[in-house]
């Protein structure tokens, strides 16, 4: 029996940090789901099912984070949670900015000191650096290392999460009063580490219909959309990430050299095998979380919707990383203004919305630029039209002929992954390079 | 317009076959995933988000 | 109609009860596929594994794999001859006619089946070793042949990279019941060494709840063997660098040849390039320069921290006790080629490590032979692989040891 437990409290230690990455890529989240699952279908009261899916979401972000990477979740989240209680509104404007203060602190102050500060003056970037780390507590790592400027696991989806719910609150939604319910809000462990990003409103209803029971549809779709979503990830996009690391390199090391010496037509397949290894990587970790929440009869947000099918910026934007755009439209574009105080602001509004967003999917220059990029596209994308002749003449044929807004829309779009894996010059010159020019 | 019995069976029969098809692809898929587990896998994107 | 309108129709066409029994009809029937291919032979015209049915290319062979080579390959009432070790053993630069166990086979004869199931950088404890002690039961009459370096001493259970053999057996429960090497290796899990910054850092640990847990599964799934044979014999689905195409990757590895060249046919200035050879030197005297010190009188004295304390209690439990008599480990000697760069005193305190080394293996209740310090330059490709004359003079060194092996633990009888 001892000897049980001992396994038992081996199982649930915390993973290495190289785990992080690969979360549902492992035998123990593997063993984990399949045990966790026959027991929520074992169980029978709501009010069973519901406490067992929290217990086993606290050991999911136990393992996966470790008590360093929990640390600050816990705060933010029991922060959170009372502030919601209080309906205070002022109080949610406060738990929003620490909610966002957070997330500038653990994902951007590295880039913020070195990148921004850097720019100015690259010995101020690296003293603040230095003082920062001589001064700020250290919290020691599952894997070693200690936890500085280290975000925690899902920590950027946390924090979107947590703003959502607290602006809702604010407006006037009715807050979350069962705390277990709060808990499963926040850590259910299907989308914690990467989404889809949630909304209570629709999260909560849904839970309790999984905890009131699950149906032989939902066990059916939810196989079927985590096989899915393993096969877009391990047999599709790993197979092409592996082939494009070897001809194009990676973001710390590209190979230019192979990218300008491959022929004309090459350099537009390997844009194309760029633009298919995103779209299987992410949408294939969305149908993973989808189908493993839908096998607790639980409705997780779409992510995707056939986004390579668009015809036209916003439309992309329709399709692509849904939760995230239509977060950033409710939470960062329309309390901006939205388009409500002209075209200039419109314009305005939406490069701040998509800086972010880009800035959000990763510390670095060349993340903004791409959503500036995709900002600049959309400003277009929603003007031209009202350009005399030029862009009439064009609406109309992109009107007349949706396969050439199509095309249009996929090339814009699949430039734009440049920017997204390469450092900003590379992006630049490689860009350059599909349209003949080598230099 | 209505269908013939044998039309109703044949459809009936159709949509088990197919159904059976989709859910052998997705057992022989999860079977391999535990294999493929084992290989070295390549992180998710949502590394540098 | 949109691709996307067809495969909504297809959705809500499908009957869910169906479905759902074909999803537990393809797991199980493919879990018992996969133990039928277990027992099944791929690798019928096997040689020794290569760079496309290895780790290098993300093959992980299977304890039942190896098995299945050796019944398939040995006759009836031939002695065993397992061979494990690194790349030297493996035969790297010789051509798989010219290749070391082949000639090994020739000078044993019909009476002995030699196999080769050395691997790169393998150590002595790693997948061969495994495979030979599965196999114990079966072909009780065996001799593991394996190399090392002279001071190495062997992590029981296999090193990081190859001990997923030793697990996928372990939880098969193919292995004999050792205790000691059990407690030897929960130690080393156990082993580390505190960090500056106040963390730990485990040498031996690795991800070995991972690798466990998928050992146990595949114990009940059978899915590495499964899936191991269709990618050896029908298509490869995991793409590597060694099979690089975006489509080539995907055939058969068996259609992918053995790509190890002949390395005598390389020119002696290519093999022993001057540029690396104060590196190779720098390798060849760490093969001793801690294991002896000359004493005040100019007498060698051994370090016996090093022979006692790390290498002798290193060696203790790696096997099980009854599998150590039938164990020959050959400690690889340097090409001939470095000698004339080494001092006299540096020679001689070669030759003196490999000699307790020798001594110290069979004290360990181990055999153990030294090979190589007579070679010619030209029967090395470089400072430890041999060529095919390299590999002849080995097996002429082997086969009256694995003779006399044979003799002296009954085999003969």
């Amino acid at each position: 029996m001892n000897e049980f437990f001992t396994s038992l409290r081996a199982a649930f230690e915390p993973a290495g940090a190289d785990e992080a990455g690969r979360i549902f890529n492992t035998y123990w989240f593997v063993a984990f789901a399949v045990a966790t699952t026959l027991a929520y279908w074992l169980l029978r009261k709501p009010a069973l099912r519901l406490s067992f899916l929290a217990i086993a979401c606290v050991l999911f972000h136990y393992h996966f984070a470790g008590p360093a990477g929990m640390a600050p979740i816990i705060v933010l989240g029991i922060l959170t949670y009372l502030i919601g209680l209080s309906r205070h509104r002022l109080a949610c404007v406060a738990g929003i900015v620490v909610a966002v203060l957070a997330l500038c602190f653990y994902k951007y102050a590295h880039f913020f000191v070195l990148d921004v500060l850097g720019l100015i003056n690259p010995a101020w970037g690296q003293a603040i650096e230095k003082a920062a780390r001589a001064s700020l507590p250290r919290i020691a790592s599952p894997e070693g290392g200690t936890f500085l400027f280290i975000p925690p696991l899902g920590m950027s989806f946390f924090a979107f999460e947590f703003v959502h719910y607290l602006y809702e609150v604010r407006k006037g939604a009715a807050p979350l009063k069962n705390p277990l319910k709060f808990v499963l809000f926040s850590i259910f462990f299907p989308s914690l580490v990467a989404g889809p990003i949630k909304r209570f409103g629709q999260f909560i209803p849904s839970l309790e219909a999984g905890a009131a029971g699950v149906n032989a549809d939902d066990v059916a779709v939810g196989f079927r959309r985590i096989a899915m979503g393993f096969l877009k990830k391990v047999v599709i996009a790993d197979n092409l990430t592996g082939y494009l690391e070897l001809n194009l390199g990676t973001y710390d090391h590209p190979n230019l050299g192979n990218f300008a010496g491959a022929g004309l037509v090459l350099r537009w397949f390997y844009l194309v095998l760029v633009a298919l290894r995103i779209l299987f990587d992410f949408s294939g970790y969305s149908d993973i979380a989808i189908g493993l929440a839908r096998l607790l009869g639980i409705q997780l947000p779409e992510n995707f919707n056939w986004p390579y099918a668009a015809r036209s910026i916003q439309d992309f934007w329709q399709r692509w990383h849904i939760s995230l755009s239509s977060w950033i439209r409710d939470y960062v574009y329309i309390p901006l203004g939205g388009n409500r105080h002209g075209a200039v602001r419109r314009i305005v509004n939406g490069l701040i919305a998509f800086a972010l967003c880009g800035l959000w999917h990763g510390a670095a220059w060349n993340f903004v630029v791409w959503g500036l990029y995709h900002g600049i596209g959309l400003a277009v994308c929603a003007t031209y039209r009202n350009v005399p002749g030029v862009g009439r003449l064009l609406g109309w044929m992109f009107g007349k002929f949706p396969a050439l807004a199509w095309l249009v829309t996929e090339v814009f779009v699949c430039i734009g992954w440049l920017l997204f894996f390469y450092p900003l010059q590379s992006a630049l010159l490689m860009a350059t390079q599909l349209f003949g020019y080598t230099r | 317009m209505s269908q013939t019995p044998e039309k109703i069976v044949r459809s009936r029969l159709a949509r088990h076959a197919f159904s059976l098809v989709v859910g052998l692809a997705v057992g022989v898929f999860l079977h391999y995933l535990l294999y493929r587990l084992g290989l070295p896998v390549q992180p998710f994107i949502y590394v540098a988000f | 109609m949109t691709i996307k309108e067809i495969f909504q129709t297809l959705r809500a066409g499908m009957v869910t009860r169906t479905v759902l029994a074909g999803i537990v009809i393809g797991f199980v029937g493919l879990c018992l596929l996969g133990r039928r291919a277990s027992r099944t032979p791929a690798m019928e015209r096997f040689v020794r594994f290569t760079q496309y049915t290895s780790n290098e290319s993300k093959y992980y062979v299977t304890v039942n794999e190896m098995m299945s080579i050796v019944r398939a390959k040995i006759k009836p009432g031939q002695i065993l001859v397992v061979v494990g070790g690194n790349s030297i053993l493996r035969g790297v630069a010789q051509l798989p006619d010219q290749l070391w166990t082949q000639k090994l086979q020739d000078r044993l004869g019909d009476g002995y089946c030699v196999v080769n199931f050395a691997f790169n950088a393998s150590l002595i404890t790693d997948a061969a070793s495994v495979a030979a002690e599965a196999l114990a039961k079966e072909f009780p009459r065996q001799i593991y042949i394996a190399n090392a370096a002279p001071t190495q001493a062997p992590t029981p259970g296999g090193s990081l990279v190859y001990r997923w053999v030793y697990w996928d057996a372990y939880y098969k429960g193919l292995l004999i019941d050792d205790p000691a090497r059990a407690k030897k290796i929960a130690a080393n899990m156990a082993f580390r060494i505190p960090q500056p910054d106040g963390s730990f850092f485990y040498p031996f640990k690795g991800n070995i709840q991972e690798l466990k847990l998928a050992s146990w599964l595949d114990s009940w799934c059978y899915f590495n063997d499964f899936w191991n044979d269709v990618a050896y014999s029908d298509f490869n689905t995991i793409w590597n660098p060694l099979m690089p195409g975006l489509v080539d990757f995907m055939q058969a590895r068996s259609n992918w040849r053995d790509p190890d060249p002949d390395g005598s046919l390389f020119p002696l200035t290519v093999r022993f390039p001057t540029e690396t050879r104060d590196g190779e030197l720098v390798n060849i005297r760490g093969n001793s320069d801690r294991a002896f010190n000359k004493d005040p009188n100019g007498v060698w004295q051994a370090y016996l921290p090093l022979w006692d304390d790390v290498f002798q209690r290193g060696i203790e439990d790696i096997f099980p006790p009854q599998l150590k008599a039938r164990t020959l480990i050959l400690l690889s000697g340097t090409a001939t080629y470095y000698n004339k760069w080494l001092t006299d005193e540096e020679r001689e305190r070669d030759r003196i490590t490999y000699e307790e080394a020798v001594r110290r293996w069979k004290l360990g209740g181990f055999d153990a032979l030294e090979y190589g310090r007579d070679f010619a330059v030209e029967d090395h490709f470089d400072r430890t692989h041999l060529t095919k004359t390299g590999a002849a003079k080995l097996a002429d060194v082997v086969a009256p040891k694995v003779k006399e092996m044979a003799q002296k633990l009954g085999y003969l009888k």
